[in-house]
């Protein structure tokens, strides 16, 4: 046994020795947009969607995308069993919204986040931005930057409001902002 | 070892091991049943929390946050067990770990980003993916120790050795009541059994205790009892059966071992036993036990002649009257061939015996009808008593064989009483014989040689071979001390022949010394006619000796011929074409008819010496003797005398015709080299008898005075007569034998006898003389006796002058002539 965990430990140094050149370079290459883009796919797994008659998924982004081509690789998965697309959306049309199910309001529209976020009420959609005060403002999730990783805060009463739920994992996760008690 | 162990205990045994193996292989399947089943709830119990942990740290590795990953990871405290814990993301980084207190530190990569268990002995570590939506997201590893599930494994571990102690003490104490239940029918049925092959009584039965295997094992017993019963049963039966046989067959045998087969009557074992008895019951009662031994005189005859057919008719007829003289109680047994034993105890005295023996000679003589003819025989009977004669029965046996060996040598037909001194001669005969075979073994034997004369050739004309016996101890012996021992016992054959060959030896060494060729005598005796083959053995010697026939006379005495007529006339015939003379040897003393004496063709008639000896003084032995002379001579056989011994005999012999002369007055029997030395030099002149010229007018004077005689000589001195005197009647006949008188003159009173019965025996011996009788006291009554008788021609009385002497001398010289010269 002691030999068994001899070997393991051997192994072990092994591998710390040799991985670490290849964690680094990977790490580096992810920028904050890109953490952002995969934070909004990653979203979506932690809410209780209703039922949806969407033929896709799909995200939006509304105003001028700081994404870039992050938005890319989220492109082609799937939630619940549809392929996830994503839309850039320039103004703020009731009609284009519904379609909308996660919905990023960039920090071009701050002015016009109450408008948005009216156009958009009514609909199963998750409300994501990255610009200070939004999630009081009432968008459901605001990222910010802590130590510089990526955070975000969860305004539930919001989500609750159109009818979707967060889990509770992702509440445990973000900062949570309560709308009523302000 | 466990075979010598009692059955109780070994099934005891049995049982506890079967009991404690069972237990402990239960218990031992247990514990690794709980090893694994625990192990697994172990693992899986890890597993589980690896899930929950995994799933609760889904959002936090999803976004990336470490703080609550941690945390979350920090909740395993409340898992003691867990040694750590660590959360690495998608691409193998360590996102969170956690490390129990005094743990060993978390590992820091990812080995395998499969869903593994590794269980150690004292660890298990699980490494689980942590998945979301179907997109692995990364890998949870928790290792945890396996403390608990050892310590539960003691647990299960006391638990089972106290279940099994107490399981296994249960059955130790349970174990013998139930045993019994099977254990003691058995010991029952084994005692029982013990009990059955200890007293072979296959009557008692098990008795089945339940109807289980044990109680068909005890019916079994029972059953298989039941038939060794009556298979024993029936041994029995069958023994007996055979026991029975075994006893008719035992009776068959003694009846045929202990009787003889031909008569019925008890045999030589039975006979033996029967005279023990008698023998023990007259010792007790103080009576007498006669032991009779009966033999047939000539049974053999009787056998040879008529065959073996009539003997045993003969035997049947005779064992059945001799059945009917005896007494109840007596015995009469067969001992073999023809003697018969007779038993007779309970006598009180000696002379009881005599009428049973003289009844039982009178039945016997009583003739017999075998085959149509009519048979006599006799019996010898031998007697010996018990207890003067033996004080057993085998002594009894010997002494009554032996009296009746005596009986058959007095003559047969008759009985004797056995006597002290029978035996003494028994015993004498039975060392005789001993001496006698290393006698002719070692050369002891001799011959000595008698010459036979020719009296008118004055010669030696054979020698009689006659045997002697150069005994150790004794010196030289006759044959008339063991000749008749060695006929009975038949080694007269051997010695018969040693003789002949040992006279053909000494006879042609004589004739090789240019000696006269005279004739070798040889006696032959009836044993050697019988079981010898004499003529092989006369031709044999004769052969080897280069001797002609001639040479050789073989003596038999009549007796022996006659034993076996028919026989000896046959080798005689044989005899004399080998060209041997033969001669009959003492003659006169059997019965032999004159046919048959004219059928043996005997060349020599041999008179017997008894008739010589008394030739003189006998009138009787005289009359044989010249009636013997009389018929060799006219059967044309010559004559010969033997035991001639005085000159008297000599002188009769010739003058009635007799030539040839044997005896001590010729010569007596010499040893080789006298015989030799006599054969040499021839018989001397004295021996030879010329004729005689016949004197005339001879007178013997016969009268015990002497003076008397020569007063006679004197008155007769000139008148022309040769006086003879004698003073005795030896002399007297002396001189008559030697002399041939004419006229007697006889004194009446003479010593021995009366002048008259002299004068008669004169007148029968010597007929042709006058006989004149002198007396002193006339006595008319003999006068008369001798006058009718014949013997005396005159009576003159004493005294006589000369002139009457010389005239009545004259008268009878007259009377002489004119009677007896007449018709010459």
């Amino acid at each position: 046994m002691l030999v068994s965990l001899r070997k393991y430990l051997a192994l072990l140094c092994g591998l710390l020795l040799a991985a670490p050149a290849v964690v680094d370079a990977e790490a580096s290459v992810h920028g904050e947009y890109e953490v952002k883009a995969a934070f909004l796919y990653n979203f979506a797994k932690f809410i209780d969607w209703p039922p949806l008659d969407d033929a896709q998924f799909t995200v939006c982004v509304f105003g001028r995308d700081p994404f870039g081509r992050a938005l890319d690789p989220i492109e082609g998965k799937t939630v619940g069993g549809k392929t996830v697309a994503v839309r850039r959306l320039e103004r703020a049309a009731a009609m284009d919204l519904k379609t909308c199910r996660i919905l990023f309001i960039a920090t071009s529209e701050e002015a016009q986040v109450a408008h948005i976020l009216e156009l958009s009420r009514g609909s199963p959609m998750l409300t994501v931005g990255d610009t200070d005060g939004f999630a009081r403002q009432g968008v459901m999730i605001n990222f910010y930057l802590e130590q510089e990783k990526v955070r975000f805060e969860i305004n539930p009463r919001a989500a609750a409001e159109v009818g979707i739920r967060p889990s509770a994992k992702l509440l445990q996760l973000g900062r949570i902002v309560d709308t009523a008690k302000n | 070892m466990l075979k010598n162990i009692s059955f109780q205990r070994k099934l005891l045994l049995i049982n506890l091991t079967v009991a404690g193996t069972a237990l402990l292989l239960a218990v031992a399947a247990l514990l690794v049943d709980q090893y694994r089943s625990l192990r697994k709830t172990v693992v899986e119990d890890i597993h589980l929390q690896a899930q929950i942990i995994g799933a609760n740290t889904t959002a936090a590795l999803a976004f990336d946050d470490e703080k609550v990953g941690n945390e979350i990871l920090a909740a395993l405290q409340a898992s003691i067990n867990v040694e750590y814990a660590a959360v690495f993301d998608s691409d193998g980084r360590l996102f969170a770990a956690y490390q129990g207190a005094g743990r060993p530190p978390a590992r820091l990569t990812l080995e395998t980003r499969d869903h593994v268990h590794v269980v150690g002995t004292d660890f298990a570590e699980i490494t689980e993916p942590i998945v979301l939506g179907g997109e692995t997201l990364g890998h949870l590893v928790i290792r945890s120790n396996l403390e608990q599930f050892w310590q539960g494994m003691k647990r299960q571990l006391w638990t089972g050795a106290a279940v099994l102690a107490a399981v296994f003490t249960l059955v130790l104490l349970l174990l013998p009541s139930m045993q019994s239940a099977i254990a003691t029918p058995l010991v029952e049925l084994a005692q029982l059994m013990r009990q059955v092959s200890a007293s072979r009584d296959y009557s008692v039965r098990a008795v089945p205790a339940a109807y289980d295997e044990i109680g068909q094992l005890a019916q079994g017993f029972n059953d298989m009892l039941e038939q060794i019963h009556q298979r024993d049963n029936q041994l029995e039966q069958h023994r007996q059966g055979l026991e029975q046989l075994v006893d008719q067959r035992t009776t068959q045998l003694q009846q045929m071992a202990t009787h003889d087969a031909l008569t019925g009557l008890p045999n030589r074992v039975l006979a033996t036993d029967r005279l023990a008895h008698a023998i023990a019951e007259a010792e007790r009662n103080g009576t007498l036990v006669a032991l009779l031994f009966l033999d047939l005189d000539r049974f053999k005859e009787i056998n040879d002649t008529l065959g073996h057919g009539a003997g045993d008719e003969l035997l049947r007829e005779l064992a059945v009257r001799l059945g009917d003289c005896l007494r109840k109680g007596d015995t009469v047994a067969r001992f073999g061939g023809d003697e018969f034993v007779l038993v007779m105890g309970g006598l009180a005295r000696v002379i009881d015996v005599e009428p049973v023996v003289l009844r039982l000679l009178e039945v016997i003589a009583a003739p017999v009808i075998v085959g149509g003819q009519e048979l006599h025989v006799s019996a010898s009977i031998g007697i010996a008593l018990y207890p003067q004669d033996g004080g057993n029965e085998e002594i009894l046996l010997r002494n009554a064989d032996t009296a009746m060996y005596r009986a058959k040598e007095l003559g047969r037909d008759n009985h004797q009483y056995y006597t002290d001194e029978l035996n003494v001669r028994l015993v004498e005969r039975t060392t005789l014989l001993g001496e006698l075979r290393r006698a002719l073994e070692q050369g002891q034997f001799r011959l000595h040689y008698q010459p036979q004369a020719d009296m008118a050739a004055g010669r030696v004309v054979a020698m009689e071979a006659l045997l002697r016996w150069e005994h150790p101890r004794l010196g030289l012996t006759a044959p008339g001390y063991f000749i008749k021992l060695a006929e009975e016992s038949g080694l007269i054959v051997p010695i018969g022949t040693w003789v002949l060959r040992e006279a053909c030896r000494q006879l042609r060494a004589w004739h090789d010394a240019g000696l006269p060729r005279i004739r070798v005598a040889v006696n032959v005796a009836a044993r050697q006619l019988a079981d010898g083959d004499i003529e092989a053995e006369v031709a044999k010697a004769l052969s080897e000796y280069d001797l002609a026939g001639e040479y050789l006379e073989l003596e038999l005495t009549e007796t022996d011929v006659m034993d076996n007529p028919d026989q000896a006339a046959a080798t005689f015939s044989r005899l004399h074409a080998l060209g041997v003379s033969t001669a009959i040897d003492d003659f006169g003393m059997g019965y032999s008819s004159l046919s048959y004496l004219k059928r043996f063709s005997f060349d020599r008639l041999k008179i017997d010496q008894s008739f010589v000896r008394h030739l003189v003084d006998n009138p009787e032995d005289a009359a044989i003797t010249r009636t013997v002379i009389a018929i060799g001579h006219s059967l044309g056989m010559a004559v010969i005398a033997e035991g001639v011994e005085t000159a008297a005999a000599m002188s009769y012999l010739w003058r009635h015709g007799c030539r040839e002369m044997q005896g001590y007055l010729i010569s007596r029997p010499l040893p080789p080299r006298d015989a030799e030395e006599l054969l040499r030099i021839g018989l001397p002149a004295s021996k030879r008898l010329g004729a005689q010229e016949n004197e005339s007018n001879v007178l013997l004077v016969v009268d015990d005075e002497p003076n008397f005689v020569k007063a006679v000589q004197r008155a007769l001195k000139h008148e022309g007569y040769s006086v003879l005197g004698a003073t005795t009647m030896a002399e007297a006949f002396e001189q008559l034998a030697l002399r041939e008188a004419h006229v007697l003159l006889c004194d009446q009173r003479m010593p021995e006898m009366m002048g008259t019965d002299f004068l008669a025996q004169v007148r029968d011996m010597y007929p042709q003389t006058v006989r004149v009788m002198l007396t002193a006291y006339p006595e008319p009554d003999i006068i008369a006796d001798a006058i009718n008788r014949g013997a005396v021609y005159k009576f003159l009385t004493k005294p006589l002058d000369d002139a009457v002497l010389r005239r009545e001398v004259a008268d009878a010289f007259a009377h002489y002539r004119r009677v007896y010269e007449s018709g010459r």
